[in-house]
């Protein structure tokens, strides 16, 4: 056996690479490639740059794909695509209602702790609502720094905006139910207040197809403090989830739906008053 | 990453593990060519190829530290190629191009060439040819590719037992033929 290093000639190698040489010898050069870093290299000067810059491309987008925040992969464990996912992340649509969310739940908490139980109750009722809706006000105010790109992207502007809102509500409102069953003692609260979460929530999206999500989050957000507030006066703050009061709610919840459905039919989505 | 540019394979490979993109870089320059004429070798579809490629660095880019340092880097990447290939082929069935007699149809090979290939692989070659087309694509798949019987059974689409047999046969006759060549 010959130790000597030798290399194959350019032109060999460059038939192996048209497919221009029989099998056997073909096994011969493969075998010597694996083996013989020099040969490698003349093979790599005879390929087609293109064709390798295109993999390496590739490559590279695989590889730098953002890596997705823990909501999202959860959600993307319940069956959504890895085209929302990338797309919720880079509006970050998930962050600000997640914070808004945890610092909702620790101001229950601490009310709950040292106020009376009248008190704690009425602050529940108050802010619980109110993480829905802001999350989804400020969903659509975060993800003004993508405008210009969603505006030009051809993709539904409506399919777009149910998702932020279902992301955030998937996201926000079983934190709030759990800590108000199992931390702040609310009892049954913990559930009714979906009645009006769901009314503004949806009130709050037919109203981002005519304006800007600050004014409608502080509008929508007045009248929910109005309600609470007054019925707190009459010192029956469960009044404003009772059973007429859910009534009130389901019929919210459908006009608003319809209205919503409405909008979109006229091609006003939700954050597309710009 | 100049620093690396004289880096051997291994090295550049513990690099990757610890998330140098450019140590990837010049792993995917050096292997890539090579990777890529060797796969087009096996599968005519050159989208699947360049599919098969991709997903080969960007399993390396996820695995490096998987390596178990020993052996040749190509042989390891050329492992995670073939396997991705058979994958690949398995999920969107291509043809799967065997080693086959008269591809060519004159000798292309120099006489010059034939003496290194003879002092690379002393009559190899010969021995090979002398092989039924079975039993050659079992050489193939196992001794060559690197494949397992069991995967080689299942790309070649016959029972693994009479992979297992092809092959003790086909070693046989190449011994055979290599002992009455010396």
């Amino acid at each position: 056996m010959n130790r000597k290093p030798w290399h194959y000639d350019r032109d060999l190698l460059r038939r192996y690479l048209d497919g221009d040489i029989d099998s056997v010898p073909s096994a011969s050069i493969e075998a010597h490639l694996m083996a013989c870093p020099a040969c490698r290299a003349t093979l790599a000067e005879l390929s087609d740059p293109a064709t390798l810059r295109r993999a390496w491309d590739a490559v590279q987008a695989e590889i730098q794909r953002p890596v997705l925040s823990p909501p999202l992969r959860a959600l993307r464990r319940l069956g959504l695509t890895e085209r929302d996912a990338v797309l919720l992340n880079a509006s970050q649509s998930l962050r600000g209602p997640w914070v808004l969310a945890s610092a909702a739940v620790f101001v229950f908490v601490v009310a709950a702790g040292w106020s009376s139980s009248e008190l704690s109750t009425a602050c529940y009722l108050l802010g619980a609502p109110l993480v829905p809706l802001l999350g989804v006000v400020g969903a659509f105010a975060t993800a003004d720094s993508l405008a210009g790109l969603t505006n030009t992207t051809p993709y539904s502007k409506v399919r777009l905006s149910l998702l932020r809102t279902a992301a955030v509500m998937v996201t926000t409102v079983p934190f709030v139910v759990a800590f108000g069953a199992i931390v702040t003692g609310v009892g049954w609260l913990s559930v009714a207040w979906l009645g009006p979460g769901l009314g503004l929530t949806l009130a709050a999206l037919v109203l981002l197809t005519w304006w800007p999500p600050k004014v409608v989050g502080a509008l929508l957000s007045a009248v929910w403090i109005v309600v609470v507030a007054v019925a707190h006066g009459r010192h029956d703050v469960v009044l404003t989830v009772g059973p007429r009061a859910q009534v009130a709610y389901v019929a919210l919840t459908c006009v608003t739906a319809v209205a919503l459905a409405i909008r979109i039919r006229l091609a006003r989505t939700p954050g597309g008053y710009a | 990453m100049s620093s690396n540019a004289d880096a051997g394979d291994a090295d550049l490979l513990r690099a990757v593990a610890d998330g140098d993109e450019g140590a990837l870089r010049l792993l995917f320059d050096r292997h890539a060519p090579w990777l890529v004429a060797r796969l087009r070798r096996r599968c005519a579809d050159p989208d699947v190829v360049d599919d098969v490629l991709q997903d080969t660095f960007v399993a390396v880019w996820k695995g490096a530290e998987r390596w178990r340092g020993d052996g040749e880097v190509g042989a390891w990447l050329w492992g995670i190629a073939v396997r991705r290939l058979i994958s690949r082929l398995r999920r969107s069935p291509v043809a799967w191009t065997f080693l086959a007699d008269g591809e060519v149809d004159a000798p292309l090979v120099s006489a010059e060439e034939q003496v290194l290939l003879g002092v690379e692989h002393g009559d190899l070659g010969t021995a090979l040819r002398r092989l039924s087309p079975e039993l050659r694509a079992v050489v193939q798949a196992t001794i060559l590719d690197g494949l397992t019987t069991k995967e080689a059974a299942r790309l070649l689409g016959v029972p693994h037992g009479t992979v297992k047999g092809r092959l003790r046969q086909a070693k046989s006759q190449l011994r055979a033929s290599l002992l009455s060549a010396s």
